[in-house]
């Protein structure tokens, strides 16, 4: 934990260091009539020392306490795969949207969804998406009038 | 006409049987519309607006105002149920009401909650009906240095709002402020970390962060534990209800978060956010039972009085000045306008009937709202129950459609994940996101006062604390902030002082 904390703080500190600099490439201004750029070169500023600050504190934490192995532990492993592969739902949902349209890109990633959540019986997983599917378009599309893109769908109602 | 007699005579106005129904219709609207993520009470109100050319303006704002309390309700319910927090000021009730729904008392948080708007909005309009005119002479002393002060006793105030690591919690905040900046900047129309992508123009919402730093993550969280470990706790019917002890600990907290979010809301900007912060973090301070960051029912009770006094006290500039300071009271002033009535000073020596009615269909829309939700708090609260593989997926459709409807653009939906990312992340981590959040709420009013009291002062930073206002409010912020830790240390400090026997 030690050791990502480290390298979390790490990277926010690149980041912030990043945003400062862009910050003073633009216009500062002075302090009578500060510009664009004044406030975020604060900002900035705000945000390095903070970073450095959890960057420092996650090193001292690293050297002051040594990692001790135990036998025993039994705090059943988190299953990963479960996270990446919605993970990797989301983004292909995001993909999808605008080409597919979103009945059917909602469907598709629904189906996957509740197989990844394991639910093995397809038949009232398919059941499932669908009705959702319907139910959110009604929603959405049919009755808030959410401009949702509608990709080959549309095409096709056209 | 007295206040008192006023408010008779508004409810005489306004109770009659269609305007009850509007009311009604109003209430249902907003709860449904608060529970859907993404469209919140503004762009409900704005795409109704056009309804109310037909109706009574008596009717139509009691339904507006039952939209708009009932929007404010919604968006907790998911915050309490789903952990995503449907409005800003719905943050903070996230922080206990979600920890109180994983202990199997949803139910209560839901009912606390609601009765607690009902409480506080009434304490609200009692207050709007008798102090409305004074109020808002005052109200209208706060200039650009008096809202950079709110803005950053805010911060500090957000600081210490969870308890947790200070420099983790000051460098969420600094992040929050860093993503506030993004997008066309209001003084010279200076594009600033767009990277030439123009849909961040327009800056970055608030809701794609806090949807994905909440929801996204907590649905990433639960697919990587064992399903045995996330079966919620087995509740009773009876059980679903708050207990004698959970209503009386949330006794004083709902007054005390109606009393805090009523004045907080009459200043303008994000001010029931800032509400809801200052009223739990009061809680917190003076909890003796250690439940806070567990799911304190206070923590529950006290913000969401608070979010809705402040809706109350957001009225006061509008109907006594004729200013809208929100967003959502410009849309209301127009529902006015739209029937020729101009509001302002006049307003209520002029128009009593309309006045007084307007006060009084704001308690009928409030009041609504209770009888719509209480009944419903069990079907809500059981919607915990049913199995992950529905309630994550459509989680997920809420979050992935609601996103979207914010402007209608996929920018919102990658903005929604990449942050869901960082979220899962940062709770691996310990990281809290509240402070992220509410800080990219704060920012940009904290960033545009600033430059407005510099080029008002000649680049003098004793502005702020030269004039009354902020240097009482730098005052109570820094007691707030500082007073704990010392009292603290002082009482770690005086046993050591007499020697023991």
């Amino acid at each position: 934990m030690r050791s990502t904390d480290l390298a979390f703080s790490g990277f926010v500190l690149v980041v912030a260091i990043g945003y400062e600099a862009m910050a003073l490439w633009m216009p500062q201004g002075s302090l009578k009539f500060p510009g664009p750029g004044y406030y975020p070169k604060l900002v900035g500023m705000f945000l390095i020392a903070t970073s450095l600050g959890c960057l420092i504190q996650a090193l001292l934490a690293r050297r002051s306490v040594r990692p001790v192995k135990s036998a025993g532990d039994a705090v059943p492993r988190p299953m990963v795969g479960k996270t990446v592969a919605l993970l990797g739902l989301l983004l292909g949902y995001g993909f999808l949207l605008t080409p597919l349209g979103f009945p059917i890109a909602i469907c598709l990633f629904l189906l996957a969804a509740i197989r990844v959540f394991g639910y093995r019986r397809w038949t009232i997983i398919i059941l499932l998406a669908l009705g959702l599917t319907v139910v959110s378009y009604v929603t959405f599309v049919t009755w808030l009038k959410v401009p949702l893109p509608l990709g080959v769908v549309g095409d096709l109602l056209d | 006409m007295d206040a008192f007699g006023g408010l008779m005579h508004g409810f005489s106005v306004a109770v009659s049987p269609m305007n009850l129904l509007f009311g009604f219709l109003g209430a249902v609207i907003g709860t449904i519309i608060g529970i859907l993520p993404g469209l919140g009470p503004l762009g409900t109100m704005a795409l109704l607006l056009s309804l109310t050319y037909g109706f009574d303006p008596t009717a139509g704002m009691i339904m507006f105002a039952g939209i708009y309390f009932g929007a404010m309700y919604g968006g907790s319910t998911t915050s309490i149920l789903l952990n995503i927090p449907g409005e800003a000021a719905s943050v903070v009730t996230v922080l206990e009401g979600y920890k109180m729904a994983r202990r199997g008392r949803a139910g209560a948080a839901l009912a606390v909650s609601a009765v607690g708007s009902f409480v506080a909005g009434s304490i609200g309009i009692l207050a709007l009906s008798f102090m409305a005119p004074s109020l808002a002479m005052a109200a209208l002393r706060f200039g650009p240095p008096e809202y950079f002060t709110v803005a950053l006793v805010g911060l500090m105030i957000m600081s210490r709002l969870t308890g947790g690591n200070l420099l983790k919690a000051l460098m969420m905040m600094a992040i929050g402020l860093a993503l506030g900046t993004v997008g066309m900047e209001t003084v010279a129309g200076y594009m600033r970390y767009t990277f030439k992508q123009p849909a961040l123009a327009q800056g970055i919402d608030f809701l794609p962060v806090a949807m994905g730093l909440f929801g996204i993550s907590e649905v990433l969280m639960t697919a990587e534990q064992p399903e045995e470990n996330v079966s919620l706790q087995k509740v009773r019917f009876w059980e679903l209800w708050p207990t004698l002890d959970e209503w009386r600990r949330s006794f004083w907290p709902m007054i005390r978060g109606s009393v805090i979010g009523f004045f907080t809301g009459l200043i303008p900007g994000p001010s029931p956010v800032i509400a809801t912060m200052l009223s739990y973090s009061t809680e917190r301070r003076l909890d003796k039972t250690g439940e806070f960051g567990k799911g304190a029912i206070a923590g529950v009770a006290g913000p969401e009085a608070a979010n809705n006094a402040a809706v109350g006290g957001a009225y006061v500039p509008l109907m006594a000045l004729g200013i809208p300071f929100t967003p959502a009271m410009a849309v209301v002033m127009a529902v006015l306008l739209i029937h020729g009535i101009s509001p302002g000073p006049t307003l209520m020596s002029d128009k009593p009937d309309l006045f007084w009615g307007v006060i009084a269909s704001m308690y009928i829309g409030n009041f609504m709202l209770l009888v719509f939700n209480l009944p419903l708090v069990g079907v809500f609260a059981n919607i915990i129950k049913t199995p992950l593989f529905i309630l994550m997926p459509i989680v997920l459709l809420l979050c992935l459609v609601g996103v979207y409807s914010i402007n209608n653009a996929l920018l919102d939906v990658w903005l929604m994940i990449g942050f869901g990312v960082l979220g899962y992340a940062m709770r691996k981590l310990k990281y809290d996101s509240a402070p992220l959040v509410l800080a990219l709420v704060l920012g940009p009013m904290m960033e545009r006062s600033f430059r407005e009291s510099m080029m008002i002062s000649r680049g003098d930073l004793a502005v702020f604390v030269t004039r009354p206002i902020c240097a009482a409010l730098l005052t109570a912020g820094l007691l707030v902030v500082l007073a704990p830790p010392i009292v603290s240390a002082l009482r770690r400090k005086r046993p050591g002082d007499v020697p023991s026997a």
